[in-house]
């Protein structure tokens, strides 16, 4: 169990581009934890067993693609792009793309202090929660994998298809866009 | 001391990172073995991955199993696709051809009117700013020429005498010997300056051939 521990991403796939499924085992170990999280943020509300099957076919999609992965960038990078591709496809076909159960309600909330309606209802205390629920897919995206997952502006490209000024932009209004959620919970420093 | 606008937004920014990422962290589910036993049963159960084992084995590359390639089988398929196509496709040019016949026929050039010598006829009344001939004067230079708009009608078959032909228009003739006979003029009143190398008492008028006395 050491020795897949050792060994670097772009080892273990070019095993598991041979054919070894044990090396693929390794890497969808080591990287469980990261892509199901991001799934479950993306499915949303208490759906976690849909959002491990989401989880399961983009791995299983990883390992019947592993050929195709690029070893100049990260190993996790391809994941999150194949997670994601993968809800993406599911969401379109099931119409339940923007349906998540703990989003905040918005419908006729105050657009100057949109979140003060929802933390007088309290049906939503985390920023991740008013994220998932503001922000358009690409934005929630590229704010995950920016400041939970510390990915380089090029690596986000890669997961959304656009080029690193565009994420920088994307990053821009979705930080803009969470500014009075983050003043009325009273993080970040005034 | 106090912070610019760019540090306090750079620190604030960096708060908001902070938090955002000790939120993520905080709910960040466990390994779950669960997940991956089954994963690993997917991973070993799938055909793809088994039929490239057996083709790297086989010392052929996985990309020509994993592309397909044609088949015998999926030619045939192809005929009816070509059949249905030009169904589709002959129509659509007959419909084309039966709609612009009447256009066709009523087109602005009538071919069939067509005289002899190559020449096509315009069959309706065409209107455009014509210009009277140029003439010339008693002292060789032009007349200014008056410049007038006509309607100019044509008629449907042109006179069998009318020796009208594109290279034949009047104008074009003596429009280019004026302009010639100018440039000759001017080349020569040039050759007559006396001294290049006198700019400096270059009179102009001496081309305009109106100056009272020569220095």
């Amino acid at each position: 169990m050491d020795e897949w521990h050792e060994t670097d991403d772009a080892v273990l796939a070019q095993r598991a581009a041979a054919g070894c499924v044990e090396s693929f085992a390794a890497l969808a170990g080591r990287y469980q934890v990261p892509v199901v999280h991001y799934v479950r943020r993306l499915v949303g509300g208490d759906r976690r067993g849909e959002a491990d099957d989401v989880a399961q076919e983009a791995f299983l999609r990883a390992w019947r693609r592993i050929d195709r992965y690029d070893r100049r960038w990260a190993f996790s990078t391809w994941l999150f792009t194949i997670a994601r591709r993968t809800w993406l496809n599911q969401a379109r076909a099931t119409r339940r793309r923007r349906t998540r159960e703990t989003a905040v309600v918005t419908a006729g909330v105050d657009e100057s202090e949109p979140f003060a309606a929802a933390i007088a209802t309290e049906r939503a205390t985390r920023l991740w929660d008013v994220a998932s629920a503001e922000l358009a897919e690409p934005a929630f995206t590229a704010i995950w994998l920016r400041y939970v997952e510390e990915k380089p502006l090029a690596e986000i490209g890669l997961v959304l298809d656009k080029p690193a000024a565009t994420v920088k932009v994307i990053l821009f209004r979705a930080r803009r866009r969470l500014k009075p959620f983050v003043r009325h919970l009273g993080v970040g420093v005034e | 001391m106090t912070m610019s606008q760019d540090e306090i937004g750079h620190v604030r920014q960096a708060g908001e990172a902070a938090v955002l990422k000790q939120e993520a962290w905080e709910e960040r589910p466990a390994f779950s073995e669960v997940f991956h036993d089954r994963l690993r049963r997917r991973l070993a159960a799938t055909p793809v991955g088994s039929l490239r084992i057996a083709n790297s084995e086989a010392g052929r590359p996985a990309h020509e199993v994993a592309d397909g390639g044609p088949r015998p089988g999926s030619i045939r398929p192809l005929l009816p696709r070509l059949v249905a196509s030009a169904a589709v496709i002959v129509p659509m040019i007959f419909g084309s051809i039966a709609l612009l016949k009447p256009w066709e026929t009523s087109r602005l050039w009538n071919k069939s009117a067509a005289s002899e010598s190559g020449v096509y006829w315009p069959r309706r009344p065409l209107a455009f700013p014509a210009v009277e001939p140029v003439e010339k004067g008693q002292d060789g230079r032009f007349l200014q020429a008056a410049s007038a708009q006509r309607l100019i009608t044509w008629a449907a078959v042109p006179p069998a005498d009318s020796p009208i032909g594109i290279e034949q228009l009047p104008m074009f003739d003596e429009i280019e010997e004026g302009v010639v006979d100018g440039v000759k003029s001017l080349a020569t009143t040039l050759l007559d300056v006396s001294d290049w190398t006198m700019l400096a008492d270059f009179d102009p008028s001496q081309i305009l051939g109106n100056s009272p006395a020569t220095p």
